[in-house]
């Protein structure tokens, strides 16, 4: 009897479980499957996942007065070289690159010593800052968006990588993420660094940075696709370099475009936009995981 | 070497007074035990000996130089935690060489690859690497140098927390508690390896402890801590044959010593449940007295006798070498352990009847307020004797 109630309850709960897949895989199915396909099949909707891939004949390159013998690819050809030739996409990604790394490490070298000096220093005032911390957490960046945009605009900053980087390298989150961890780092160890000769800053990056590796992942992942993905910010202080766009402003260069039906190379550079992240992610599950958990210790 | 004299110690966290007014004088080279019920300030007293925790008031000396302003890794001394507190992402050899390194390389010497550049880097490396391996050899931990410490037991994390302590060659080790986390085996064999140890290094060893028979076994002397208070300090077996205070008493000791209230007459006359004491007290101290007395200084007797307590045995505890009888006084409210050959135990079966006598001349009497009064021999006893 229990068997057979417990074989159904987990037969219901695989079925919620396989909705709940569906939903979010059915974008990413549709984005990859766009990005293979001919805008005639995407049109028609046939096809499939990865289309018939015939041959098809760009018109854009007929146009632009080429011979049509050298307008003739396959799709997914076609999808993934639009996608680069249209708008720079290395250089979108590489501004992605350098400004969520910088962002990471900043944040890193903030976060440290701060969540430290909260979780294992006696000092007056302690709970107040941390309370400031908690109350920190609670502030939309939209509220402060447009205060943060005048700084920026008086400093002459906008336009630039720094107003990019400068507002987010002071995460609330990751000090409270690593104050949580480091609470539970032995006091112990800190007093046999500090009998070993350690200043505190040393103590910091020689024993809790290493013990701290999965919160730090954790802390890194949610940090990394919070400002790669992001939209809204580079939206705001890049007003007119295109240089220094990040990808997912780089993605409007396709849906400005005149004729609407550019989805293959627009599908085909999101798919190569969201690569790095899903293959830094599957990398780093299951210290993610851990880290989150904040299981990591001992 | 070193000599460590706390002067006047107090510690307050907050309104909680942990410390009151401590003085010690730890001599060059003694292993000098500070015990007492857990909460009693013991560890509290060796973190401010290492600097670790700022003392409220009073001075730190070592080498007859206060130290109270010296950070902890200045003193020179080293010390080793009840959790060992090993770095989890280092190797055994890295743990064992970060004392030195960061001893005897500068910032530069010690940055990540810039390091790796400098000239004057690699005689000290070389010279660091000697002391490590030696140490290990001495530890016989050579063969762990190259696992992290979670891939360690107990006993080898503990060797390698000493290890630590010793590389650098302190003026004197702070131990806090090192062999509670390890089984009851290997407790009692660490015990006689530290007390080797000692002997062969002869430096300064100040070791906190709640176990009185580590305090017993291993020290030169030991101070009894109670409460924030120094009760006691001497040599243990002084300690254990004539403490000072009750509380003392009853610490040191397993299983703990007898207790039964005593009264005492004009002439300094001390009886306790029915049974007259040998020995007087040397001043009158009235009524409500304690006395004190060990198990080993009770024996059981087949017949009644004046000068024996009664009672009826409701367990005997069996070590093999030795048989503790528990038994129930008549008088309905003290229980006494005495201690009793096995084959005398043999005889006796729970329920029985019981006489015991005690061993003239080694009851020990407190006051009301538990501080140890001195006895002389009366003139009766001297007469016979």
């Amino acid at each position: 009897m229990t068997a057979h109630t417990n074989s159904f309850g987990e037969f219901l709960k695989h079925v919620v479980l396989l909705f709940g897949a569906v939903i979010v895989l059915l974008p990413f199915y549709l984005m990859i499957s766009y990005s293979l396909k001919s805008p005639a099949e995407i049109e028609s909707n046939t096809g499939g996942l990865i289309g018939s891939q015939q041959i098809m004949t760009d018109r854009r390159c007929i146009k632009e007065g080429n011979p049509p013998e050298q307008c003739e690819m396959r799709p997914i050809v076609y999808n993934y070289t639009a996608a680069f030739k249209e708008a720079p996409l290395l250089r979108y990604m590489m501004n992605g690159v350098l400004v969520t790394v910088s962002i990471f490490l900043i944040q890193v070298v903030v976060a440290l010593p701060c969540a430290y000096a909260l979780a294992k220093l006696r000092f007056w005032g302690r709970d107040v800052v941390f309370g400031l911390v908690i109350f920190c957490l609670l502030i939309p960046v939209h509220a402060i968006a447009l205060p943060l945009y005048i700084m920026l605009a008086k400093a002459g900053l906008t336009n630039t990588y720094a107003a990019l980087v400068i507002p987010w390298t002071i995460s609330v989150f990751g000090i409270f993420l690593m104050r949580q961890f480091f609470k539970t780092v032995p006091d112990d160890l800190i007093d046999a660094a500090r009998m070993d000769g350690m200043s505190e800053f040393s103590i910091v990056w020689r024993v809790m940075l290493p013990t701290a590796i999965p919160a730090l992942l954790a802390f890194g992942i949610f940090s990394i696709v919070a400002h790669w993905n992001d939209y809204y910010w580079p939206r705001v202080v890049i007003t007119g370099d295109r240089d220094l766009m990040t990808p997912p402003l780089g993605l409007r260069m396709f849906k400005s475009d005149l004729d609407g039906n550019e989805y293959g190379p627009m599908m085909a550079a999101t798919t190569v936009i969201v690569t790095p992240l899903v293959v830094a992610f599957l990398l780093a599950q299951r210290r993610f995981i851990e880290g989150i958990t904040l299981t990591g210790m001992k | 070497m070193a000599s460590i004299t706390l002067r006047n110690i107090s510690k307050s966290f907050g309104t909680t007074r942990v410390i009151n007014n401590v003085n010690i004088d730890i001599v060059d080279g003694e292993f000098l035990t500070l015990v007492g019920p857990s909460g009693c300030g013991k560890s509290t007293t060796l973190r401010i000996i290492a600097g670790l925790e700022a003392q409220s008031a009073g001075d730190v000396e070592i080498d007859g130089k206060v130290v109270n302003e010296i950070r902890p890794s200045r003193r020179d001394l080293a010390m080793v935690f009840q959790s060992y507190a090993l770095y989890p992402h280092l190797n055994v050899y890295q743990n064992l060489a970060t004392p030195l390194m960061l001893r005897d390389l500068d910032f530069w010497e010690r940055f990540p690859l810039v390091g790796a550049l400098l000239p004057g880097r690699k005689p000290k490396v070389q010279a660091l690497n000697a002391v490590v391996r030696e140490v290990a050899e001495t530890l016989k931990i050579e063969h762990l140098l190259d696992r992290k410490p979670g891939q360690l037991s107990g006993g080898q994390r503990q060797r390698v927390a000493l290890g630590r302590a010793m590389v650098r060659k302190p003026a004197a080790f702070l131990m806090d508690e090192p062999l509670s986390n390890l089984d009851a085996g290997l407790r009692v064999h660490m015990r006689a390896e530290l007390a080797g140890l000692h002997r062969s290094l002869g430096t300064t060893f100040v070791y906190v402890t709640h176990d009185q028979a580590e305090a017993l076994t291993m020290s030169t002397r030991m101070a009894v801590m109670m409460d924030g208070d120094m009760l006691q300090i001497g040599k243990p077996d002084e300690v254990y044959d004539d403490p000072q205070n009750l509380r003392v008493a009853e610490f040191i000791g397993s299983p703990q010593i007898n207790v039964l209230p005593g009264e005492s007459d004009a002439q300094g006359r001390v009886t306790c449940a029915g049974v007259s004491l040998v020995r007087n007290l040397k001043q009158t101290a009235g009524q409500n007295l304690s006395v004190g007395l060990r198990p080993e200084h009770l024996e059981y007797r087949e017949k009644p006798a004046k000068d024996c307590f009664s009672g009826q045995l409701t367990y005997k505890e069996n070590l093999g070498s030795d048989v503790y009888l528990h038994v129930a006084l008549h008088d309905g409210a003290h229980n006494i352990i005495v201690r009793a050959q096995p084959h005398t135990a043999d005889d006796i079966s729970i329920g029985d009847t019981v006489s015991v006598g005690h061993v003239p001349g080694k009851a020990l009497v407190f006051d009301s307020n538990g501080e140890r009064l001195a006895m002389v021999a009366s003139g009766k006893a001297r007469k016979v004797a």
